[in-house]
């Protein structure tokens, strides 16, 4: 319990079936001070405990349906990468105003299974259903991959499966920069941490419980330095008056710290989400001003900013981020067709074909990562 | 509970109660033996004499044309004034819900009256089926401080609460812009709504007073020429407001619109486009009546069209 998030956490449930697991052992031992309630099921948890803020309880269980999935991105025509979320950890204690989590995960707590190997065996069939194919899993989806030491000891047990995978690699998104139990776990290369990134004052006014920027490319640094390839994702970008010295300024940081060889992606994504969260951000944060930005509803209904504007900050940021020489592997999380071809020349056929680019993006610029050459077809 | 006819002198001056509730008339009041009143008074008897809780109008009129006495359920002293408030509310939630108005009211007199907080709030819970918390009680108690005008107008267009908060929201300066807007142009509800969202999303984005938009909007109203139908007034100032809440939006659109002009159509040719530019691409709707229809659109074409048709595409 080392971690400025393990600190929110005031109780943890445990229910019956999940209690002699190997995990749970290991999770309660790392929260030795809080209080520890055995309880039938997730149902009892509901039934007999008063509502509290789901982020300050922990309820370690097993999951009852599939934990991994196909991420769910988002509709056509909006273009997506074929990722695989491990839905490992649901919710986050990071209480970041455009997080989609704190408004949709309607459970009384934060969830954290522990029946590692079925989880494996999912892992195992989605590898084994297209064997060629370069297979990019991660456990960012629907809570911080690392922000708290539950989360840590499941992620160190996954890095030791992907560690002898041949086609499959592990991405652990996280904000935190307390990553050093993780960096100490032998990886085999198979594991890309990632971080995402907004300016501090975007961080200051929308991310407050995050460490800045500066403090995550630290820890970025630190597993380049330990051998670990990282990833980054500026997403959301936010549409601030002064975006573009602020973005620019951030990439400039991001190149000073961290070897551009040992970036294996960064994603951009601007500011999106549902209709019906606007009003639940503005309850939630009421100082907030990005319910208030100009933002237009999208084919997928999502709220988005304009095209032409994406299209602006976009173009900016692509081209500090690609002025390099052989720089790292850019692309867009749920963007059109027509961005990706007004900032970046061409658009993916399809997102099989934006899969395929990513692993031969890999294959090329990191020899012996990637086990044979990747072929179209096998997308 | 019986009828009961009480004299008005016992009853306490309305002018010194705070009315509760919205009384509504009797529409098919000129019908013969109809009423002009569709709920009955209810008084509550206390130690000074009667209080009214709901029938203020009733009570007025009568006491214009010098009736001595009104009929009203009287609720006896023995029955607490909130066992009395849950009497008429039920009563009222017979006919319809009650509005946020009145839930304000209602919280407002649990406060003066300092019954405890479980009561307010199951009281509120069973008035609304929601949950009592500081802010949502705060939002309420200030609908208290909306000009009547507001009440009359968000009632008579059957407001849903978020619209009575949304108009609560918005600055005292920006309500008495609206309010001119209500009694000049009558606006329908959604109208209504998009313009008092805008505004408050432009001061809420940006750095400036309520002042300060107030000053700058001021202008536009005034510049909106008297001449034309209030529903184009309000149009007038609907679209400037829009702009001003999306200018983004509004230049790229002024573009796509001034280069449009540009491009001599034939007559039976109309393009259409995406209004959010999110898909860029257009439509060419042809309709085609007549064989010279036919030939004109071959001639656009392959006119010199061609290209502006290619830089349109561009530009959206």
């Amino acid at each position: 319990m080392n971690l400025p998030a393990d600190r929110l956490i005031k109780k943890i449930f445990v229910t019956a079936e999940c209690a002699q697991d190997e995990l749970t052992e290991q999770i309660l031992d790392a929260y030795p001070i809080l209080k520890k309630i055995e309880i039938e099921s997730e149902k009892t948890l509901i039934e007999t405990t008063p509502p509290e803020d789901p982020k300050k309880i922990l309820l370690v269980t097993r999951s009852k349906g599939e934990v991994v999935k196909d991420c769910p991105g988002t509709s056509e025509p909006y273009l997506c990468c074929r990722y695989q979320v491990i839905n490992q950890t649901l919710n986050c204690p990071l209480d970041c105003t455009y997080c989609i989590l704190q408004y949709y995960l309607n459970q009384p707590a934060t969830i954290i299974y522990t029946d590692y190997q079925k989880i494996i065996t999912e892992i195992d069939q989605k590898i084994a259903s297209q064997s060629q194919r370069l297979w990019r899993f991660g456990t960012g989806e629907l809570g911080d991959s690392l922000a708290l030491t539950a989360s840590q000891i499941f992620a160190i047990k996954l890095m030791e499966y992907f560690a002898a995978q041949k086609n499959a690699l592990l991405e652990l998104k996280t904000k935190t920069d307390r990553i050093g139990l993780i960096l100490a776990q032998p990886h085999n290369g198979h594991t890309v941490i990632s971080w995402s990134l907004n300016p501090l004052i975007i961080r200051n006014s929308e991310e407050r419980l995050a460490p800045p920027p500066a403090r995550r490319l630290n820890a970025a640094a630190e597993a380049v330095r330990q051998g670990f390839l990282v990833g980054f994702h500026f997403d959301p970008i936010i549409d601030i008056p002064d975006w573009e010295s602020q973005y620019l300024g951030l990439i400039e940081e991001l190149y000073r710290c961290i070897d551009p060889a040992r970036i294996a992606w960064i994603s951009l994504g601007s500011l999106r989400f549902p209709p019906s969260m606007k009003a639940k951000i503005i309850e939630r944060y009421p100082h907030s001003r990005l319910p208030y930005g100009e933002l237009i509803r999208g084919q997928d209904q999502k709220l988005r900013y304009l095209r032409p504007r994406r299209t602006e900050i976009y173009r900016s940021i692509y081209r500090k981020l690609t002025e390099i020489p052989d720089p790292p592997f850019v692309y867009f999380c749920m963007e059109s067709p027509t961005v990706w071809q007004d900032v970046c020349g061409f658009t993916p056929e399809s997102n099989a074909h934006l899969d395929y680019l990513f692993a031969e993006n890999l294959w090329r610029r990191f020899p012996g990562l990637v086990r044979e050459r990747p072929r179209w077809e096998d997308y | 509970m019986q009828i009961k006819n009480v004299a008005i002198e016992q009853i306490i001056p309305a002018q010194s109660q705070e009315r509760l509730f919205v009384e509504e008339t009797n529409p098919d009041s000129h019908k013969p033996d109809s009423s002009l009143f569709i709920r009955p008074v209810f008084l509550h008897s206390t130690c000074n004499g009667f209080i009214i809780l709901y029938g203020f109008d009733y009570i007025s009129e009568i006491y214009k044309y010098g009736g001595k006495n009104v009929p009203a359920f009287v609720i006896p002293k023995s029955q607490s004034l909130f066992s009395a408030l849950n009497i008429v509310t039920d009563f009222i939630r017979c006919s319809r819900p009650l509005w946020p108005i009145e839930v304000a009211r209602i919280l407002q007199l649990c406060n003066h009256q300092r019954f405890s907080d479980t009561k307010k709030s199951a009281f509120f819970k069973k008035l609304t089926a929601k949950d009592l918390t500081r802010t949502l009680e705060g939002r309420y108690l200030a609908l208290i401080g909306l000009d009547p005008l507001f009440h009359k107008f968000l009632i008579e267009k059957k407001a849903p609460l978020k619209t009575w908060f949304l108009t609560a929201e918005c600055p005292p300066i920006i309500q008495d812009l609206i309010l001119i807007l209500i009694t000049e142009c009558q606006p329908s509800l959604s109208t209504f709504e998009e313009i008092s969202r805008n505004l408050l999303e432009i001061l809420r984005r940006e750095t400036i007073t309520p002042e300060q938009l107030a000053a700058e909007i001021k202008p536009i109203l005034a510049g909106i020429s008297e001449e034309i139908q209030p529903s184009q007034k309000l149009e007038v100032f609907r679209n400037k407001i829009h702009e001003r809440r999306f200018p983004q939006m509004t230049i790229h659109r002024e573009r796509v619109n001034d280069f449009l002009q540009t491009i001599q159509l034939p007559a039976a040719v109309k393009i259409e486009f995406d209004p959010n530019f999110e898909e860029r691409g257009y439509r060419l709707k042809v309709e085609i009546r007549t064989p010279n229809d036919i030939v004109e659109l071959t001639e656009f074409l392959n006119s010199a069209a061609q290209s502006d048709l290619k830089l349109l595409l561009e530009i959206l």
